[in-house]
């Protein structure tokens, strides 16, 4: 049909056409612009694909995206599309930092008004600002519409076109309409991506919390219902409550009972409605610190802080609750144990004895721990057992019988947990009390619920004195802090009662001290002292006995009652009788005997059998049962050696008993007691002196009195007539002033007489003091029997004090009346104050040297009070005593059976000795003294004597023996020897018997020397022995003997070295030779065969000085002194050689003395003997 | 053959005991002092022993006395004495019960041998007591003889 009206048909199918074309071009756009919208991920990818869509759907190039920015109230360039045969890198560049204000340019026309807008060509718009720049990019035509959402503008989208293109409303309001889907589209998409974030975050943030919940070591509940049936626990919670982890507590449980754990406040279960969750759930009401003590199933403890609050829904009503609970168990047991120990600090501090104590802890220790029984047992060592000395219980009958059974009870059980803590020495517990064996106790502690035992033990210093136990229902586990606190209180309770017993002597002592105190308050209470002694029993009566009684000595020696007291006056009667009939006797009575020994008596334990063993009377038996003696003391009253009375003091009714202690304090007493006794009886002494003098002193003062009132009389008078004689007024107080001086004088008299009256008092106290002292020495002196123990017996004497020393000398010789002084004296005696000074015993001394000085004066000491200045002696002698410290001296003369034989000198530091006051009184002991050294002497010399005797008399005999046997061993071979060749039964041979005589012609020659030797010996002891001196040459002596010498020495070298020039000797020839022959045949016969012998001589003074030298072994040291003896002989042990009598050496000694030589051994460090004796030279004599 | 241990530190006595038994058919052992005779003694016993009192070492006494304490020696033969002392003839037989005759110096030969003789048959020491295999030389001397 088209074909047939070409022109019109062109132009209407032009104008369909162009309709039809429109048509699809709007239904392509609408339709990419939703799928835009449908495939876009996000909000600005919708922004890029709608703009894609709008442009590619309009068919136009270049599109422009403008986002409103509300709060800057202005539009901002957020996307660009173009077609991609289009350049538009100006418009690209340029425009990301283009901004449209509202009105402003396309877009911001397009917001202002909210219309799409088409401009054909931009260039001849004038309300496009960019025209300069799309002119540039070759752009015409330009169309924007909004895209707004729910009625606002949120973006403007701009198209752009290389053509003219004429405005088409259906387009634009298609546009428009588009704009509004994209802006609703937008708009939901946004709001999506926004849920999505929260989502996300909300997931991570719910993450979070269940990690904060896993991990937190804080208990947290969660109730999810208003009666928190449902409830979640984190696992900290679970383990706090000791349930399984994630378990549900309270889940369709909501009795408490069948909770796993129990719930405590202040010890008492908390009923579940008011629980900290439940309450706070039930009461919309949020609870703080809440203090809640968990028994967990396990029977373990748990203190806790609860904090609960309530959960609400939206509505405002109670959905569920948090519950958080903190373990304080720690805080709370460290804080409980400081508290605890301060407790008991402060117990032990304000406590009076151990079982207040002991309680008051064991309260404190209970409660604090929640313990609900504890004892304290201290430990008796000698019986190895336990006994209790305190406890506590929880207030519950239930423990009311164990309490019974434990207090005042012995352990003596070995096993139990108590011994075992002793043995230990540390701290044990019992977590089931039926495990400790044997014990009856623990049984009785399970059935009462008690299961778990602690002990400790208590020290005093290292010992354990006491063992602490405490008993609990629940089972704990000790931990190391426990066990401290324990050390700590352990170690607290020692040291009280370390303290208790210092303080316990203290009261002792002071109890003691405050007694003496007051007795002796009571005893200077008066000078009588009956009444001080009645006063003093009456004060000892009841605290230191049930009885005391004082009895006194009467001039006949017996005891008469002063005074028995008792708190009961009837018994003091009974006392009194019995005392008047059974007088004690005077040989046994106990009194009596205490009195007599001076001794105190203690009888700690009076018993029956003691008084049916001292009483025969039954009546008085009887008596003394009814009066219930338990225990005695019984004190002498001694005073200055003065036996005064007894005091006796008994316990009685009171049944208690004396010990040691006691006994000093009362033995302190009696001393008290008899010195006030004895002060008073001096008093009263004195106080007779004093009537005397106060007496003279009165009469006189009476005078006085008299003179001074008739004085007085006389003033008045003169005064009355003052006023008519006033001239005679100046007189008279003349004679006033004269009287008065004179009444003055008088008064001063008189105290000085009595002044006079009592030094003459002191003096004759001291005299009779010293008389008594002197009298005392004197007794003691005619005791001893050496002269030490006179020094000794002297050196007591109060005269002597500050004697520094004492010494004893005898005379050399007697002193005879008027004959010459001796010369010297010897130390026989002397003793030294200070040990480290010389010591002169067995010394001589002159007289001068002594201290003994002429003038003499026979027989009488000599006095030097100050030894500087006592020139009588020389200053040689004065400085030797001044060494000795020696500044005064005294020294008696020791005189007996009418000789004076010696003299005792007393040596001082000071002057001040009491001795210089009178040295006469020590003089009659000092005589004494000499007497009985002068015996002791005798006796000495008696025995010395004697004793000498003796000893010759052994040596007498020792010699005869020695002589017998010498002769008597040749004589056994020439008899011998003899009867052997006169024997019968054998025929000798020949040369046997030649043998045998000439062994006995050999013995009958020793048996002549010996003889010969003999003689001389008693010669020389005789003095007959004949010496002929006559000069010669040492040499001529030599050769007398050279042959004999020679003889002798065969088997050794002689050699004999004699100067020819020494001088001639005086000596008898033959003699000196036999001395020679003796020496060497001494030497030959001690040492080795062809060694050598050396005989030498030098003149030394007028002697010349003859060796006898040998190689021989020499002789010992402690051998030389007696080798000159008789019969001395240097025996040879190996050999069992020598020969000899062991005379020659005694004849050499006697040969050589009695030329007037001497004979020795010379020391000589090598072997070998030097023997040396010299002779006179010849000129010399 | 009999053993006799003669104890004497003078040279020409001890000869003179010495020449006195051998020619008389005894053993003679010698020793010069108490150190020898107790070497001698804890080697072999003798059956007798002729003991001077004064030695240079010990005395006769001390040397009875080391014989009862010594283990070592046997002290169960007899013991003259030889002394020149008179003093020492009374002596406690109790206290040196082995000791039978005490002979003073100077002594005939005739007596020696009679204590010599009398020693040894009267204790005993003539009969062999240990038997004939105790080789302690305690024979008599007629037995020697008899096998000679």
């Amino acid at each position: 049909m088209g074909s047939t009206q070409p022109e019109a048909t062109d132009v209407e199918q032009h104008e369909e056409f162009e309709a039809r074309y429109q048509a699809k071009q709007r239904l392509r756009i609408h339709y990419e612009v939703v799928r835009a919208l449908t495939d876009s991920d996000s909000v600005e990818d919708t922004y890029r694909e709608v703009l894609r869509a709008t442009c590619e759907g309009v068919g136009w190039e270049l599109g422009m995206l403008w986002i409103v920015d509300h709060e800057a109230n202005r539009l901002y360039h957020a996307g660009l599309w173009h077609a991609p045969t289009v350049r538009a890198e100006a418009l690209e560049s340029s425009n990301p930092f283009t901004t449209f204000a509202r009105g402003e340019g396309l877009p911001g026309r397009v917001w202002a008004t909210g219309q799409a807008i088409w401009i054909p060509e931009i260039l001849r718009d004038e309300g496009f600002v960019r025209a300069s720049s799309a002119a540039e990019a070759g752009l015409h035509s330009a169309l924007s519409f909004p895209i707004s959402s729910q009625g606002e503008i949120i973006a403007i989208i701009e198209c752009f076109s290389y053509s003219i293109h004429q405005p088409q409303e259906e387009l634009l309001e298609l546009l428009s309409s588009i704009g509004g889907q994209i802006g609703n589209f937008i708009e939901r998409r946004r709001a999506e991506e926004h849920i999505g974030r929260l989502n996300g975050e909300l997931h991570q943030r719910v993450n979070e919390l269940q990690t904060l919940l896993d991990v937190l070591p804080v208990g947290i509940a969660v109730a999810h219902d208003a009666q928190c049936l449902n409830m979640s626990i984190n696992p900290a919670g679970a383990q706090l409550l000791g349930l399984a982890p994630n378990a549900n507590p309270s889940k369709g449980a909501p009795s408490g009972d069948q909770l796993p754990f129990k719930v405590l406040r202040n010890g008492e279960e908390v009923p579940v409605d008011e629980l900290p969750m439940q309450y706070a759930a039930a009461h919309r009401e949020a609870l703080r610190d809440v203090e809640l003590d968990v028994v967990r199933a396990d029977g373990t403890l748990l203190n806790l802080y609860e904090y609960a609050s309530p959960l609400y829904d939206e509505q405002g009503e109670v959905r569920g609750c948090l519950g958080v609970f903190v373990d304080i168990t720690p805080r709370k047991a460290a804080e409980r144990r400081l508290a605890l120990q301060y407790e008991i600090a402060r117990i032990l501090s304000e406590s009076n004895n151990i079982e207040e104590a002991a309680t008051q802890v064991l309260q404190a220790i209970c409660t604090t721990m929640k313990w609900l029984f504890g004892a304290l047992w201290r430990i008796e060592p000698e019986s190895s057992s336990l006994t209790n000395i305190g406890l506590w219980h929880a207030a519950d009958d239930r423990y009311k019988e164990f309490a019974q059974a434990t207090r005042q009870s012995h352990i003596v059980n070995d096993d139990s947990l108590l011994h075992r803590v002793w043995r230990n020495d540390r701290s044990m517990k019992i977590d089931y009390l039926r495990e400790d064996s044997g014990s009856t106790r623990a049984r009785m502690a399970e059935d009462i619920g008690l299961h778990q035992a602690f002990a400790f033990p208590v020290h005093s210093g290292d010992e354990v004195i006491a063992v602490l136990e405490c008993l609990s229902k629940y089972i704990r586990q000790p931990d190391a802090s426990l066990i401290t606190m324990f050390e700590a209180i352990s170690d607290q309770f020692g040291t009280f009662l370390d303290r208790k017993r210092a303080e316990q002597e203290v009261v002792l002592q002071s109890r003691q001290q405050r007694l003496l105190a007051q007795a002796g308050a009571v005893l200077s209470n008066s000078l009588d002292y009956e009444t001080c002694l009645k006063n003093m029993a009456e004060m000892i009566v009841p605290e230191l006995a049930d009885w005391c009684a004082i009895d006194i000595l009467d001039a006949d020696e017996h005891l008469y009652r002063l005074t028995a007291v008792h708190v009961d006056p009837a018994k003091v009667q009974m006392a009194y009788d019995m005392q008047r009939r059974y007088p004690p006797n005077p040989e046994t009575g106990a009194a009596y005997q205490v009195l007599r020994s001076g001794q105190s008596r203690l009888i700690p334990d009076i018993t029956d059998e003691m008084l049916v063993a001292s009483i025969k009377d039954p009546e008085q038996l009887a008596l003394a049962r009814q009066l219930q003696f338990s225990s005695a003391i019984v004190v002498p009253l001694i005073a200055r050696d003065r036996r005064l009375g007894v005091l006796t003091l008994i316990w009685a009714e009171s049944a208690r008993h004396y010990d040691e202690n006691d006994l000093i304090l009362v033995e302190e007493l009696g001393r008290r007691a008899a010195l006030a006794i004895d002060n008073t009886q001096l008093y009263s002494r004195a106080q007779e002196l004093n009537v005397g003098l106060e007496r003279g002193v009165a009469e006189r003062t009476a005078q006085l009195e008299e003179t001074n009132t008739r004085l007085l009389e006389e003033i008045v008078e003169r005064r009355q007539a003052e006023e008519q004689v006033r001239v005679l007024n100046a007189e008279l107080e003349q004679r006033v002033a004269e009287r008065t001086a004179q009444l003055e004088r008088v008064n001063e008299d008189l105290k000085k007489e009595v002044r006079e009256r009592q030094h003459s008092a002191q003096t004759m106290r001291t005299l009779l003091k010293r008389t008594r002292e002197l009298h005392r020495m004197s007794e003691a002196i005619g005791k001893v029997r050496t002269p030490d123990q006179v020094m000794d017996v002297l050196l007591k004497s109060s005269y002597l004090r500050g004697v520094n020393r004492v010494s004893i000398a005898i005379f050399d010789k007697p002193w005879i009346e008027k004959e010459l002084p001796p010369d010297s004296c010897t130390v026989l005696a002397e003793w030294n104050k200070d040990a480290r000074q010389p010591r002169f015993l067995d010394q001589r001394f002159s007289l001068e040297e002594y201290g003994v000085a002429p003038p003499y004066r026979f027989g009488e000491p000599i006095i030097i009070p100050r030894m500087k200045s006592y020139t009588s002696l020389s200053e040689h002698t004065r400085q030797r005593f001044a060494d000795l410290r020696t500044r005064s001296l005294i020294i008696f003369p020791l005189t007996a059976v009418g000789q004076w034989y010696g003299l005792l000198s007393l040596h001082f530091r000071s002057r001040r000795a009491t001795i210089f006051d009178d040295p006469r009184h020590v003089r009659g002991l000092v005589d004494e003294a000499a007497i009985v050294i002068h015996n002791t002497r005798l006796l000495a010399s008696e025995a010395s004597a004697r004793r000498e005797a003796e000893e010759a008399n052994a040596l007498k005999i020792r010699f005869l023996a020695m002589i017998s046997h010498e002769l008597r061993t040749p004589l056994t071979s020439i008899k011998g020897f003899a009867t052997t060749l006169l024997a019968e039964d054998v025929q000798w041979p020949s040369e046997h018997q030649l043998d045998f005589l000439q062994t006995i012609s050999e013995e009958s020659d020793k048996l002549g020397d010996l003889i010969e030797q003999l003689l001389d010996l008693s010669r020389m002891e005789a003095g007959m022995l004949r010496i002929v001196p006559e000069a010669q040459a040492l040499e001529s002596v030599i050769d007398i003997a050279i042959t004999q010498l020679k003889t002798i020495a065969t088997n050794h070298k002689l050699v004999v070295e004699v100067r020819p020039d020494l001088p001639p000797v005086n000596v008898d020839g033959l003699r000196i030779s036999q001395v020679l022959t003796n020496l060497v045949g001494n030497a030959a016969r001690y040492s080795p065969l062809q060694t050598q012998i050396t005989i030498s001589a030098q003149h030394i003074d007028d002697m010349l000085q003859i060796d006898v030298v040998d190689c021989g072994p020499g002789i010992p040291m402690r051998d030389r002194a007696r080798i000159f003896e008789p019969f001395r002989q240097l025996g040879d042990e190996t050999t069992g050689h020598h020969g000899g009598a062991g005379l020659g050496l005694a004849i050499c000694k006697g040969l050589v003395e009695a030329h007037g030589g001497q004979i020795w051994v010379q020391n000589r460090s090598d072997s070998g003997t030097v023997i040396s004796f010299t002779v006179p030279v010849a000129n010399s004599t | 053959m009999q053993t006799v241990l003669v104890v004497e530190d003078e040279a020409n006595v001890r000869k003179l005991v010495q020449v006195n038994l051998v020619s008389r058919g005894y053993n003679v052992v010698e020793a010069l002092n108490g150190k020898q005779a107790l070497a001698q003694l804890r080697d072999s016993s003798p059956s007798l022993m002729v003991l001077d009192i004064k030695l240079p070492d010990l005395t006769g006494w001390d040397i009875l006395r080391k014989m009862t304490t010594d283990p070592a020696i046997e002290d169960d033969f007899p013991v003259l004495i030889m002394t020149a002392s008179i003093t020492d003839a009374h002596l406690d037989r109790h206290q040196y019960p082995n000791v039978v005759e005490v002979i003073i110096k100077p002594f005939s030969t005739k007596k020696l041998l009679a204590a010599v003789e009398h020693a040894i048959h009267q204790t005993g020491q003539g009969t062999d007591k240990h038997g004939s295999g105790s080789g302690s030389g305690r024979q008599p001397p007629n037995s020697e003889t008899g096998q000679s």
